[in-house]
């Protein structure tokens, strides 16, 4: 069944085309690759999916239920939620105080209760509080809780943004390069990490350049280039594809 | 139970509060009086620029809607002083609310335009619309009087302001530490982050807008009162301009810090009165040498050491 649906997707900056009628379904709990030369349009779509921005054409569907009425903030409550290629945190707070953010919007009692600190307010932070607590132990974050984000090393600010998408529980979980700036061994920490989430039943969609990683976790693949999809399929035959291989050649060389 | 260097800093805070009037000439009363009413609005400074990271230099126009909506609720319907006090807070509210509209769109300078521009705008409509504000004839306040008993001078009236300032200090402190008080610092740290991580922007900003403007309001309210008589003069943009540097000299992240500010602000002409012809000069100094050394306000001289 599919979870997603983009259909005839299509969108231009000052008329430049980003993307050009991009179809394809993400099945549920399946890991899905979207990869590409730089530029392909792989961050455009995915900010397309969460609305950062809004597609000349087109049609974005999420359990059959079109996203495009919805705004940004009202996709975790649907139970999507994603990751940013260049890190979005809240820098200046703790990783502990980034995850309960992360599941604020779920656990918060409202702006009366708040006020007042009625019980409910005070349940609500104990709530968020514990259920940080519980995603900082898996990821292994627990001896970072109380420090500073911006004090931290790139690599571990990634899971810090890992551990506040997975705090409202997502059902389809976006990941704009998770192992961009890593090393082979973090990256395949990564690839671990990703299939852990599909146990849980957590559809992940995965834009990567590391090839490797890609070809080894997803079960299909879509590839774009110049905003078009020329591609689709599982690793062995992207792998095999010749408009693939033409599109890569020439960029990086990485694994490819 | 023990009693922490936090409680205890806070039980002598507000026991130095309670007997600072004691020994006071009329005139000292006064002048603590107008501290209490201008903690409140750095109080109010504090939701909107400390928590949510919006500018307003239009304060005195929610101040103003606050003055006048209770003075004419007083005045003209009869509403004893304590839900007057409300009605002028309720009624700075939802003007709050409504320049919190266009701050969904605009940021920055183009908000701190937009605040400016709201407040002259209230002023300008006071001071024409004669028939109910009493325009340039300014309108007469009431002394506030409680559940009948009329609060003849301004040591009792101190008191009053005190019990509500420390009321809405609570009411902020919680919302400082509650998840919607984060929410909205998450916003200011981050808009995208925090609106991908299912928090509502428009929601939280009409929120912090609504609330430093109630505030404000019932400021604005309690001013009136304390000093008997309206003019439109008074809610001019040097007062916005004044607020806001009150509200970062105090400090923008404490309630303390909003106190200073408000005593600050009350203090500073009576204090720079004997320097004649010398006191904007001592005062830029002043302003200066706080940014300089006290990025956090004055607040920070007592929450550093405790760390």
């Amino acid at each position: 069944m599919s979870l997603l649906e983009i259909s005839g997707l299509s969108i231009a900056f000052a008329g430049l085309r980003a993307l050009e009628d991009v179809s394809f379904e993400v099945r549920e709990n399946e890991i899905f690759g979207l990869i590409g030369p730089n530029g392909a349009g792989k961050s455009t779509l995915l900010n397309c999916v969460s609305r950062l921005y809004t597609p000349t054409r087109g049609e974005i569907r999420y359990r059959g239920e079109s996203l495009l009425g919805r705004q940004i903030h009202e996709l975790p409550g649907l139970g999507i939620r994603r990751t940013f290629q260049n890190l979005e945190l809240f820098r200046d707070a703790s990783v502990r105080e980034n995850v309960i953010l992360g599941a604020a919007f779920r656990y918060r009692a409202g702006a009366g209760a708040d006020l007042l600190r009625l019980p409910s307010s005070a349940r609500g932070e104990r709530e968020a509080g514990r259920r940080a607590d519980e995603l900082l132990a898996t990821l292994g974050l627990r001896e970072h809780a109380a420090t500073r984000v911006s004090a931290l090393p790139y690599g571990i600010q990634k899971s810090v943004e890992m551990a506040r998408a997975l705090a409202s529980e997502p059902k389809l979980l976006l990941l704009d390069e998770p192992a961009a700036g890593m090393n082979p061994e973090e990256s395949r920490r990564v690839g671990a990490t990703i299939r852990a989430l599909r146990e849980q039943g957590i559809t992940v969609v995965l834009v990567e350049h590391d090839m490797r990683l890609v070809m080894s976790v997803c079960e299909r693949i879509v590839v774009l280039d110049h905003g078009e999809k020329i591609c689709e399929g599982d690793p062995a035959r992207v792998r095999a594809d010749p408009p693939v291989i033409a599109a890569y050649l020439g960029e990086e060389t990485e694994d490819a | 139970m023990r009693i922490g260097p936090k409680a205890a800093l806070l039980s002598a805070g507000v026991l130095a509060l309670a007997l600072a009037p004691l020994g006071l000439s009329h005139y000292g009363h006064f002048i603590l009086a107008t501290t209490l009413v201008y903690a409140l609005v750095a109080l109010s400074l504090n939701v909107l620029l400390g928590m949510a990271g919006q500018i307003s230099i239009g304060h005195a126009g929610f101040w103003a809607l606050g003055a006048y909506g209770s003075a004419i609720a007083m005045q003209t319907f009869g509403v004893p002083f304590i839900l007057a006090i409300f009605v002028g807070g309720i009624v700075a509210g939802a003007f709050g609310a409504l320049v919190a509209l266009p701050a969904l769109r605009v940021s920055g300078h183009y908000l701190a335009i937009a605040t400016l521009a709201f407040a002259l705008v209230v002023q300008q409509v006071l001071f024409e619309w004669e028939s109910v504000t009493g325009g340039r004839q300014g309108l007469a306040v009431p002394r506030p009087s409680l559940f009948g008993v009329e609060l003849v001078n301004d040591f009792a009236y101190y008191y009053f302001l005190l019990a509500l300032f420390l009321a809405c200090a609570w009411l902020t402190r919680n919302l400082r530490f509650s998840l919607t008080g984060r929410s909205l610092m998450a916003l200011r740290m981050s808009a995208v982050a925090a609106q991908s991580a299912g928090i509502s922007r428009a929601r939280h900003i009409i929120f912090a807008f609504a609330l430093s403007a109630f505030l404000a309001g019932v400021s604005g309210a309690c001013y009136g009162s304390l000093i008997g008589r309206l003019s439109t003069e008074t809610f001019s943009l040097t007062a916005s301009l004044s607020f806001l540097t009150m509200a970062v000299i105090g400090g923008l992240g404490s309630e303390a810090g909003a106190l200073l500010g408000g005593a600050f602000l009350a203090l500073a002409p009576e204090v720079l009165r004997e320097l004649k012809d010398a006191q904007m000069v001592v005062y830029g100094l002043i302003l200066v040498l706080c940014m300089q050394f006290l990025p956090n306000g004055l607040a920070s001289l007592f929450s550093s050491r405790k760390r």
